[in-house]
This record gives structure tokens, sequence and C-alpha cells, in this order.
């Protein structure tokens, strides 16, 4: 199954850059009943209901109730019958339609076997009584119709004269043979040139014409009456064949037309389930977790991952444990300490609910988030014709009103640094906060006092070695997020000297160095 | 399974002529041990002849054959096969049903028209019957025809007519169809400096990769810039896309070059008689395959003889992937046209030879 987000929900640089093509390829396996699925986000209530079904059937297969390995590679032998349910609707199925039906209706039983503690919630199963009529009306696992002996009769009689009549043209070949010396197989006409050793016999042949073409003659066979009666036979005979089988067709399809309602409906059940599976399935394969959906606006992360950053920071990556409530969240810490990481591993988590998929975590119990949004800082976009803080005030225009999480990176540091505080303290007293969760990082220190807010703040780099190696210094991101006492936010204002530390390290110009280390100094 | 694939050098060549006679050579001869499968490359063509205005004989499939063809075709044929794998959405684009006939019955063939469809299809064909041999009803414009994962043969059905368009065209299908394949060295750093999307490579000293193309080589400017500043030095144009008669006509003078085609369908030197009289290159003899003069069976028209033409074609023509030309099959619409074949492949006239003559 191929995967794929509905376009425009998720920017394309945050697509690209937070992995999320590599996250749903943890799902692409061939299920012919389910192709390909463009995923659109769900509605609170689809989204409560997706989840609780998911999670009863991840229940019973933990309890080895449901074995979901065996499940779903049954589940992959099921053909697809999306081509083939308008013939049964309309009483068209040919044998090869009953073929395929045949075939899913058996790999379906075998299904039905293994998920006995949890079977469709169908309102009429119609697959038993359809699998008894194509029991009885084919045969060798439904490849073939089975005959009546009148029509196995005609079947033989058929292929008898099939016989008789190459052994006929044979002979009509031979005998052409013996009287003109030129060898011919029965369709395919021959050009024979005028001054062919044999013409005279040719054109006198009474079982050939010849017909005059430029430089040549081309030969027409005239068949013996032996020959032509039996092909008269035979086409007579296949007439009958044909419509006996067409009667017999018409039957099995009389027989099977009014199952058509139940099993499309069927169908449709077992393409759901077969999503589930997927998803329990790559759940398990891909070390995920199913979100537990709280009624009140509240976040609780515990070791949550960006399987993309993991993956680049290997055994130095640190999941993400964090509780956000309903409000306003400000996020500080020095750079380099993951904050930008912090917002966009939230916002894949979020995202990942909004479409029903199981996420990266150790374990997540979120509100639903109606929309999702993340701001990044930029320095604009060509394509918008909109400056960074253009950008960043339109995104604050397009937030909805509730239910919704919003995080944005570094707020209003889009603007010069007086006018950022203002437009900062402006937005975070204004914004709405009972049912909606807003997080923002921020260096602001004018924001630390505006009340009302829950801070928190990244837990620093550490002690910085005098000469550090810059790659080792860069693993040594902690991406941990500790609440902030109102009592050591004041602190953590002034003392902070992180960042001009982490600069030191780098390797800038000596004069650069210079005026980093006076300015530490003092 | 060993897979022959039919293509013609036009509409009526006698392309299905040809597979329906191979066939019935093969269930009667010493293949009837093999179980043979028959299927077709799209659509296998009208049911009248356009050049005779006949009827075409059509495919007659006998009791036991496997055949492969779309499931619209097989109304009226209920209870006259078993099915032995329907082929279906999503993996291709309509039904599809692999059967073995129980009865003698004429069925129009449609297969898949695109090589991913017909490898799946060939690996469920090789799983139902091993030993077996296969006739694809193809198309010449089907460039997967020609690589050595889909066909294991090609028979070709070669029309003769006395118009000098068709002529020119059926020779050049000829070359294209003779040429050699490239040296295992070539092979190996073609292989190393190409993707799926790479559709042209300039390989200087045999080692240096100068040019990578991703567009369609002859509209690729930068690729024909590339081959005029390395013109002095050995290079290897590898191209995956058709060697149209423009660019053959721009690579002709370039005596270091050798061009490796992907495979022959590449070969597009078509000439289509507008060029003027005093350009036509040739193909050096050291490009050319051996060949033999069908005199025997036509007479030379002197006027036509490639010895006339003093343009040559100075690099040297490779193919990536070849597939080897097993049977000529000739419909000889003129006595008077003198077109040369390649001396090693039976060459049989459907119309005139002796069909007892045809060996397998």
């Amino acid at each position: 199954m191929i995967l794929e987000f509905e376009s425009g929900i998720i920017p394309e640089h945050l697509f690209r850059d937070l992995g999320f093509e590599s996250y749903l390829a943890l799902f692409k396996q061939e299920i012919p009943i389910l192709p390909r699925s463009i995923l659109q986000p769900l509605g609170e209530k689809e989204a409560r209901a997706h989840f609780k079904a998911l999670a009863e059937l991840d229940a019973f297969a933990a309890s080895g109730e449901l074995e979901l390995s065996a499940l779903l590679q049954h589940t992959a032998n099921l053909p697809n019958l999306e081509s083939l349910l308008p013939f049964l609707q309309d009483g068209t199925l040919e044998a090869f339609h009953l073929f395929e039906l045949g075939r899913y209706l058996q790999e379906n039983w075998t299904i039905q076997q293994l998920e006995k503690a949890s079977p469709l919630p169908c309102r009429e199963n119609p697959c038993q009584k359809m699998l008894h009529i194509l029991s009885k009306q084919t045969a060798d696992d439904f490849s073939r119709l089975k005959l009546s002996s009148a029509e196995k009769s005609l079947q033989k009689s058929l292929n008898n004269l099939s016989d008789q009549l190459s052994r006929e043209l044979l002979a009509y070949e031979q005998t052409i043979f013996l009287k003109t010396g030129i060898k011919l197989i029965y369709p395919y006409p021959r050009e024979i040139s005028k001054d062919h050793e044999n013409l005279d016999k040719i054109l006198q042949c009474n079982l050939l014409n010849l017909i005059e073409q430029g430089d040549f003659y081309r030969t027409e066979y005239k068949l013996n009456a032996a020959v032509k009666n039996l092909l008269r036979e035979q086409e007579k005979r296949q007439l009958d064949w044909q419509g006996l089988i067409a009667e017999k067709l018409k039957g099995i399809n009389n027989t099977l037309t009014p199952f058509y309602k139940d099993l499309s409906a069927y169908y449709q059940l077992r393409k759901n389930r077969a999503y589930q599976y997927l998803l329990l399935s790559a759940k398990k394969a891909g070390g995920l977790t199913l979100p537990e959906l709280t009624l009140v606006p509240r976040i609780n992360m515990n070791q949550g991952i960006l399987p993309e950053l993991k993956k680049h920071a290997g055994i130095h990556y640190s999941p993400l444990d964090l509780s956000l409530e309903a409000g306003v969240n400000v996020l500080f810490g020095a750079n380099m300490t993951g904050k930008t990481t912090v917002l966009k591993t939230l916002y894949f988590h979020l995202i990942l609910v909004k479409f029903g998929l199981p996420v990266p975590a150790g374990a997540l119990s979120t509100m639903f988030p109606r929309d999702v949004g993340l701001h990044l800082r930029s320095s604009g976009k060509t394509g918008s014709g909109l400056s960074g803080f253009g950008e960043e005030i339109r995104f604050f225009c397009e937030m909805s009103p509730s239910t919704a999480v919003y995080l944005v990176d570094e707020l209003f540091h889009s603007t010069d640094p007086i006018n950022g505080v203002a437009l900062t303290e402006a937005f975070l007293k204004g914004l709405p906060a009972k049912d909606s969760i807003f997080i923002c990082t921020s260096h602001y220190p004018e924001v630390l006092s505006i009340p009302g807010i829950c801070l928190f703040k990244m837990k620093d780099i550490g002690e910085i070695p005098e000469q550090p190696d810059l790659n080792a210094l860069l693993k040594r991101v902690p991406y941990q997020v500790e609440p902030l006492s109102p009592g050591a936010v004041k602190k953590q204002a002034v003392v902070s000297s992180a960042p001009l530390q982490i600069a030191l390290r780098f390797p800038l110009p000596g004069t650069i160095l210079k005026n980093l280390l006076e300015k530490l100094e003092r | 399974m060993k897979t022959y694939s039919f293509i013609g050098s036009d509409k009526n060549a006698g392309k299905t002529t040809a597979l329906t006679f191979f066939y019935q050579q093969l269930l009667q001869r010493r293949y009837a041990e093999q179980a043979v499968f028959l299927t077709s490359i799209g659509i296998n063509g009208e049911s009248v002849d356009t050049f005779e205005g006949k009827d075409k004989p059509p495919t007659r499939i006998f009791r036991n054959s496997l055949f492969i063809t779309a499931g619209d075709h097989l109304r009226q044929l209920g209870g006259q096969y078993q099915i032995l794998h329907v082929f279906d959405r999503p993996g291709f684009t309509k039904l599809y049903v692999l059967a073995r006939a129980t009865n003698d019955f004429v069925v129009v063939l449609e297969g898949p028209n695109d090589r991913d469809s017909v490898l799946k299809m060939k690996k469920v064909m090789s799983r139902v019957a091993a030993n077996s041999i296969c006739l694809i009803d193809g198309s010449i414009d089907r460039q997967f025809l020609g690589h050595p994962s889909i066909s294991d043969a090609l028979c070709f059905a070669l029309l003769i007519s006395s118009r000098p368009q068709q002529q020119q065209k059926a020779q050049g299908f000829l070359t294209a169809l003779g040429l050699e394949k490239c040296s295992s060295k070539a092979t190996e750093i073609i292989d190393a400096s190409t993707n799926d999307s790479t559709k042209s490579v300039l390989i200087l000293n045999w080692d240096s990769t100068v040019y990578k193309g991703y567009k369609i080589p002859y509209l690729d400017d930068q690729l024909r810039s590339h081959c005029l500043e390395h013109r002095d030095k050995p290079c290897i144009l590898y191209i995956k896309g058709s060697l149209s008669r423009s660019l053959y006509r721009f690579l002709a003078p370039l005596q270091n070059l050798t061009i490796v085609l992907h495979d022959f369908t590449c070969y597009q030197n078509i000439n289509t008689g507008n060029d003027p009289p005093e350009f036509k290159p040739e193909l050096r003899d050291r490009t050319k395959i051996t060949w033999h003069k069908l005199a025997a069976k036509v007479p030379k028209r002197p006027d036509i003889l490639p010895t006339e033409c003093q343009v040559f074609f100075e690099p040297t023509l490779r193919l990536r992937h070849t597939v080897p030309l097993e049977y000529l099959f000739i419909r000889q619409e003129s006595d008077q046209t003198r077109i040369d074949v390649p001396g090693d492949v039976p060459a049989i006239n459907l119309y005139r030879d002796d069909l007892d003559d045809f060996r397998i």
C-alpha cells in the first residue's frame, strides 16, 4: 500500500525536513485491496472512534488472540474486487470473474478463522453463501466451470471434431502435394512464380484457385466437401456450446447477483480492517504507539522521537518528554539546546494524530488538535512575496480560534528587538487560551514577566571543555525540556552565556573570537 | 522459459502470420512436449489486412496451450479454458487472464503494454510452466522488447516492397538488429555511470565521465557540444533514447567515437527519403554485421547499392543490451527489390518457400 497525505496540509519544506516520507515508507506493502490511499485529516469524532478501534484490535494482538502477521499475509493475498463488483451487480460475471471471486472468498474465509476474536462488524456476511455457490458451480479451485454430462459430451464432441478436422486438413494438404508437387500448409497462401515448373499442374488442381498478382499467382484454397462439412459442423456445435455456457453463466449470475449489496458493504469493511491491520503491523515493526486522545486540552509526551533526527544523531539522540497545558507556553534556552527540535517533534506527532496514524513515542496522550501549525524562522519566501515578518504575521492570521495547537519558533525575531518585544507581549497576552495550546520559543527576557504563561527551559549543553571537537559538541545537544520556576526566571535571563561560549568553539576569524572573549570576561 | 518476441518492419509485414505459423510448428514438431504460451503486447492487430484487404489468419489457440489475453476477449468463450492466474488492478491497468485452453478456439490476444507488467506476467508464467516457450506478438516501437529480461530471441517479419522509403526503413531495422553488443569494459563503465533517469553519458578515454545527460538525447544541445569538444579523443557515448536521423547526421563525422545504444530500438536512423542525395551516411564495414545478399531470392537493383554512397558514418555503433535475432520472416511485395539480411539468421518466406524446410 502506498500512503500519501492530502496535499496542502503539511507545508512542503516541513514534509521534507521532518522526514514524513520515511515515516510513510513504514506502511509500504503490497496489498491489492489497498493499493494506494490519500490520507485526509480526521474529524475529532472520527479520530476517537478510529484510535479506539485500533486500540481494541491491538489489545487482542497483544493477548495473542489476533495474529497480526498472519492476518496481514492473508489479507495481502486477497484479490482486488473493484473492477469485478460492477459485473456482479449487472449479473454479467464471466468464468474468470468467478475465479477471482472464489479466490477472494476462500482467502477471506481463512482470515475470518484467524480473526474470530474480533470479527468484522457487518450486518450481513454473504461470503459463506457465495463460496458455497461457487464451490458447487466451479471445479479445481474455481479455475473452470463445472460441466454437466450434456456439456461434457458436447465438449468431447467438439474436441473430436477438431481432431477430425486436423486429419482431414492434413489429407487435403497431402492431396494438393500429390497433384501439384507443392507443399502447402492450410490456411497460409502461397505465391507461385509464373515460371514455376509445376505451374500447369497447379493451374489444373481443383483444390486451389490461382489469383494473378503482378509477377506471380497467389493460391486460394478450395476446400473439399469433407473439410467444409466439418467446418460447418464445428461452427454449429461451437454455437451450441456458447449457448449452453451462456445459459450456465446466466444461472450462476442469477444466484450471485442478489448478494451484490452485502458483498460491497463487506468488501468495504474488509478494506478498512486491512488498513487497521497494516497500521498495527507497522506500529509493531516500527516501535510506534497509539496516541490516547484526552478530552481536556493537554499534551503529555513521553519519549517522543523525531525519526529523521534520530537517524542522524544516532546514540546521542534524546527522546522528548514534555507536558503542556492549554494556554501559552514559552520555551527558553541557549542556542543549540534543541528548542526548534522540540517544536518539530511535537508538530510531527500531532500531524500523525490528526491523520489517524501511530506515533513514534513511548506514550502520547493528547487533545485532538483541530488544527496544527508550525512556524519556523524564515527570511521570507520569494513565492509569496512576503518578508520573514510578513510570513509570521500571516501565520497568526490563519490560526483557528479553538482546539488547536500552534508552535512558533523564535517569536517575532523577524523584526527589530524593540518592536519584537512589543509584538511578543501583545500577542502572548492576546492569544486564545481556553482550549488551545500555543507554544513558542523566545530569547526576549521581557517575555518572562508576562503573567499567566507557562515557562520552560531547555537543558543547557553543560560545561564546555576548552578544546572540544566541534562535532562532538554538536552531538551533546541535550534536547531536554525542564519547567522553569518563577524564581529561576530572572537568573535564567541574566546568567546564561552559553551562546557566547558555544560561538567561541567555532572556527571564526580571530578578531571576532577576541571580541567574544572580551564580552565574556566583562 | 524461452521467450520469442515477434516484431515487424511494417504494418502487414506478416508478423502475426509468422507467429501463428511458428506456434503451429512448435506444437507439431519437436517442442510438442513443452508448454507453449501465447500473448501480445497490446492488442494483436486488426482483423483485416490493410495491404491485401482480406481477413487476416486469426489466432487459433489449440487445446492445452497457455495464453494471456484481456478478459474482454474471453466473452463467448466460457467453458473452453481453465484459468491459472488473473492479473488485475492495482498492478495492471486492465484485467488479463492466464489460462489453459481446454478446446481449440479462436481468440484475440491482448497483453499488457509496459515493461513492468510484462515482467510480472513472465514471473507467473515461469511459475506455471518453467520448461516452456513463450511467443509474444510484439511491436517494434515497444522499446522494452529489446531487453534480454523480456525477450530471449527476436523473430522479425520483414516486408520487402518497391517503395524506396519502406526499403530504407526495413534496412534500418535490420541494421539495428544486427549491431553487436558493446565490450564488457564498456558495459562496466556505462553501468557505473548511469541510473534509471540517465539518458546519455559521454565517457572520455574509457574512464572519465565528462557529461551525463537527462534530456532526450536528440534534443540535448549540451550533449552535442561535449561531443564536439572531445572529438579528437577516444570517447564512448551511451544513448538511452533514439539515435534520431538528425543526431545520426550530427555524429557521422566523429571518428573516435563509439556509440553504445541502450538497445536496438534506439537506432532510429530510418531514412525518410527527404535527405539530400549527396548525404547518405552509411555505416562503415567495421560496424556492419556480415551481410548475406538476398540476391538468390530477389534480383539486385544497382541504383540502391550502398557502394554509391560517398559519405560514411564514422563512429562505431554498439548496443548495451542485445537480444539475438533468431528468425527472419519475409513478405515480398516486390520482386525488384534487393535488401541485405544478416547471413547467419534463418530467413523464410512463408508465402514462397517450402514450409516443410522450416526448422526450429
